[in-house]
């Protein structure tokens, strides 16, 4: 099977009141699955989920997460104010600690929670003040959280009653339905748990609202969730998730066909393969995937520091080999960084290889053949298949490049500014972003404030950092949509940019589970269950 | 007076004997080990390595030319090993391979048994006080694991071919000095040595030209079977990551493209792996057989 994402094309003002309220009124018909009667058969007991993750825990703090899989298990530990609809095509969230909300204007969207979340730890009942609290934290710029940005228009939320209040926005903010609120963000936690964690916590939550809570860890090896009792909104289907670190996708793919797992994301080159032979007793999902990837360069080093360089190395790249090498076919080249799902995808590159135009610049730039560069990359089979090819395309016009491969952690070391001047050495690398259903989530990482944190790049233009504040208060779909293509222009046009290709993504499933997958393959544990029969 | 043949150390140099003699020996001694069936084969193996080596060049081939269109090609009269995920030709890749598995093989054992011969000899014949530092030194060098010592030095170095000799050596050098030093200890005491010494001969004279010769047979023989071990070792780093550099063919480096793709081809795996095996069999074999042909213990040696 393959599924599609379609273009959410971004949700107006309108849409957003029409979705809230109905979905409200439908939830307080009980017509929604996550009514608290619907608790069903399909929580098997003794039932275990074996899954690979791409990488272990390390933050499940909602305002301090770090990786995709800390959001996975963050989903499944603790009530989110919305969820996506994992039986949708495309991105629609719906209610979930959230009974309800509705739009009164602009800037007030008024909401009312589930009676009876309960927190582990004797931390009561989920109540109106802990929203108030969840969120204002993470607005609050005295936390530093690298997720302020989800509420930057967060004024306030005002609590009107035990279980409703009135999120009071300073400016509307397009992403509150689309990423703030269904996603981690959107995470309510008790105020009397955070404080008692310190304010802040790493991989031991205090407490746990979610379908599941935390049985076992052990870091690298597994980590083990059983069913949270005190959950009461939903199934939680499989009475134990064993979550395993996998980093290698090519591991896990054995992994999965030798039966010890039965859930697993695979790389993307081997998706042409299960698409032509899939394993007896597996089942096989591909989708459009929202994550991006991209060969950065870093105009912060003297010798990327002329932009006719940079632009001789993007018109050296040529994209469809790079892309057909490392992903064996199975994706093609993009054209920005922002997907053909969401609003503000672009159709077209500005630059595209020019061998000649390449030389040109470099003579002009005094640097034929003299430039000798480094790639760093994390070492995976696709990323050394794209560095050589870059290696090869860049020897052509007389540029030497090293390959310098790292494990996961030295990596993503490698362009911070708290690890001294080493982020100033790094030149060319390749690097890829997850990513979450709005065009926000995409450019928000190389405004000036995040140079030495995500902007390897060096990349420091005012006017992109002007457009990513402008964008995320548009409501107006087609100027939003205008605003992120400008953005990911001016990306292109520094140099510092050579735009690969948009991760398809390819899950394997034992044919006895039953997935619950985002539109983007991202998996939602806690929906998962068992077949029947 | 007693010459250094009369030393009961395994593997001492051959008696002086009236120098028609010599030739009619040494022949005698390479006679027994290709006459060894595993000595043989050991032989063949290697020389076909280094013939590879040699070769490598003479193909029609760039061993770093990519041709993405032509990757997963299965071995063919064009291809003779197939081709790899970026359609470079596996036998052009594998013969350059050959050049540095040979090369830091046989290079950093090399050097590992110079730095470390030397140093046992100092340890073993110098004083007291320097024996138990040295030994220390030896010891605690050891104890670091390879895998932990390339990781430290390619964090500060960068990976490299440098990078992997260096690892070899700092890994290697410390069993060769642990070993020199014991032989030179048991000779130490000996009457030829003490017969020199009343002689006048100085200090460096008599560990280059009578302590040596008496310790250098076994140590050849660990050094022959430890080329193996290295061969493993730069094929294991450049696995990792840790070796030479792409697109530089190296066997380890392919061995890492042929697992990283062994679902779309078999082909990678059996041209990174089939001469990591055939080489390190050739040494392994070739390192037993000169074991038997030397040591007196098992009947080899004069």
């Amino acid at each position: 099977m393959t599924r599609k994402t379609t273009k959410t094309n971004g949700l107006s003002r309108r849409s957003f009141i029409g979705s809230g309220a109905t979905l409200g009124a439908m939830a307080g018909l009980g017509g929604l699955p996550f009514a608290s009667s619907a608790i069903a058969d399909s929580m098997v007991e003794g039932s275990i989920l074996t899954a690979r993750v791409y990488a272990d825990i390390s933050s499940l703090d909602p305002a301090f997460w770090t990786s995709a899989v800390d959001a996975m298990v963050i989903r499944c530990l603790f009530a989110h104010s919305l969820m996506y609809d994992t039986n949708s095509d495309v991105f629609e969230a719906q209610p979930s600690a959230m009974k309800s909300y509705e739009f009164i204007d602009d800037t007030h969207i008024a909401f009312e929670l589930h009676e009876g979340i309960m927190y582990s730890g004797d931390y009561g009942e989920m109540t109106a003040e802990d929203a108030k609290y969840s969120f204002e934290r993470i607005a609050n710029p005295e936390l530093n959280s690298p997720y302020m940005e989800d509420w930057a228009t967060l004024d306030h939320v005002e609590v009107t009653g035990k279980y409703t209040g009135v999120i009071v926005l300073t400016q509307p903010f397009a992403p509150l339905l689309t990423t703030t609120l269904p996603g981690v963000s959107g995470v309510i936690l008790p105020k009397a748990a955070i404080e008692d964690a310190g304010g802040r916590f790493s991989v031991q939550p205090p407490c746990f609202s979610g379908p599941y809570r935390i049985k076992d860890w052990q870091p690298k090896t597994r980590l083990i969730l059983e069913r949270n009792p005190d959950w009461t909104l939903t199934d939680a289907p499989y009475e134990e998730l064993h979550l395993i670190p996998i980093e290698d996708p090519k591991t896990a793919e054995l992994g999965f066909e030798a039966g010890d797992l039965d859930f697993s994301e695979i790389s993307v080159s081997s998706i042409p393969r299960y698409e032509a032979n899939l394993p007896a007793g597996a089942e096989f999902n591909k989708f459009e995937g929202l994550n991006y990837y991209w060969m950065g360069i870093n105009e912060l080093n003297d010798q990327l520091a002329d932009k006719n360089v940079r632009r001789a190395i993007q018109l050296a790249v040529d994209r469809k080999t790079v892309v057909d090498a490392s992903s064996l076919g199975g994706a093609v080249p993009a054209a920005g960084i922002i997907a053909p799902a969401l609003i503000g995808s672009r159709e077209a590159n500005l630059y595209d290889r020019d061998v000649e135009e390449s030389k040109r610049l470099l003579e002009e730039a005094g640097m034929a053949n003299s430039l000798n560069l480094t790639i760093s990359i994390q070492q995976t089979a696709e990323n050394l298949a794209a560095a050589q090819v870059i290696q090869a395309n860049l020897a052509e016009v007389g540029i030497q490049v090293t390959i310098n491969q790292y494990e996961s952690g030295t990596f993503w070391s490698l362009g911070s500014k708290d690890e001294g001047d080493q982020y100033l050495d790094l030149q060319l690398f390749l690097m890829r972003f997850s990513m979450q259903p709005d065009p926000s989530w995409a450019t928000m990482w190389f405004t000036p404030q995040q140079i030495g944190i995500w902007n390897w790049q060096g990349f420091d233009n005012a006017e992109f950092g002007e457009l990513q504040e402008a964008a995320q208060i548009e409501i107006d779909t087609e100027k939003r949509d205008g605003m992120y293509k400008r953005m990911q222009d001016l990306m292109e046009e520094s140099g510092d940019f050579v735009f690969l290709n948009f991760v398809p993504v390819g899950v394997l499933n034992s044919d006895k589970v039953q997935t619950a997958l985002r539109p983007d393959g991202e998996p939602v544990f806690y929906e998962f269950s068992p077949k029947q029969g | 007076m007693t010459s250094p043949a009369d030393s009961p150390t395994p593997g001492a140099a051959p008696k002086p004997d009236p120098a028609g003699d010599r030739p009619a020996k040494r022949r005698g001694a390479f006679g027994r080990l290709i006459s060894d069936p595993l000595g043989m084969l050991g032989v063949v193996l290697i020389a076909l390595t280094v013939l590879a080596a040699l070769c490598a060049g003479m193909t029609s081939w760039d061993p770093i030319a990519l041709n993405p269109l032509a990757r997963f090609q299965p071995a063919s009269s064009e291809h003779w090993l197939g081709t790899d995920n970026l359609g470079r030709d596996l036998f052009t890749r594998v013969l350059y391979g050959a050049r540095i598995a040979l090369t830091v093989s046989i290079g950093a054992t090399v050097i590992a048994m110079v730095i470390g011969v030397a140093a046992g000899l100092i340890a073993g014949y110098g004083p007291r006080w320097l024996d138990n530092v040295m030994l220390l030194i030896f010891d605690a060098m050891k104890s670091i694991p390879t895998v932990m010592l390339a990781l430290m030095l390619v964090t500060v170095t960068g990976p490299s071919l440098y990078a992997v000799l260096l690892v070899v050596v700092l890994v290697n050098a410390p069993a060769y000095a642990r070993m020199a030093r014991t032989q030179t200890l048991a000779i130490r005491r000996a009457e030829f040595i003490d017969a020199e010494q009343a002689l006048g001969a100085g200090q460096a004279r008599i560990m280059l030209r009578h302590v040596l010769p008496n310790i250098v047979g076994p140590i050849l023989i660990v050094a022959a079977m430890d080329i193996p071990v290295v061969v493993g070792i730069e094929a294991g780093l450049s696995f990792l990551g840790l070796g030479v550099r792409p697109p530089t063919p190296s066997w380890g480096s392919i061995l890492f493209d042929g697992f990283s793709y062994i679902r779309e081809s078999a082909w990678p795996v059996i041209a990174g792996g089939l001469p990591i095996v055939i080489t390190t069999l050739g040494f392994t074999f070739l390192g037993e057989a000169l074991r038997d042909t030397f040591d007196p213990k098992l009947g080899g040696g004069n």
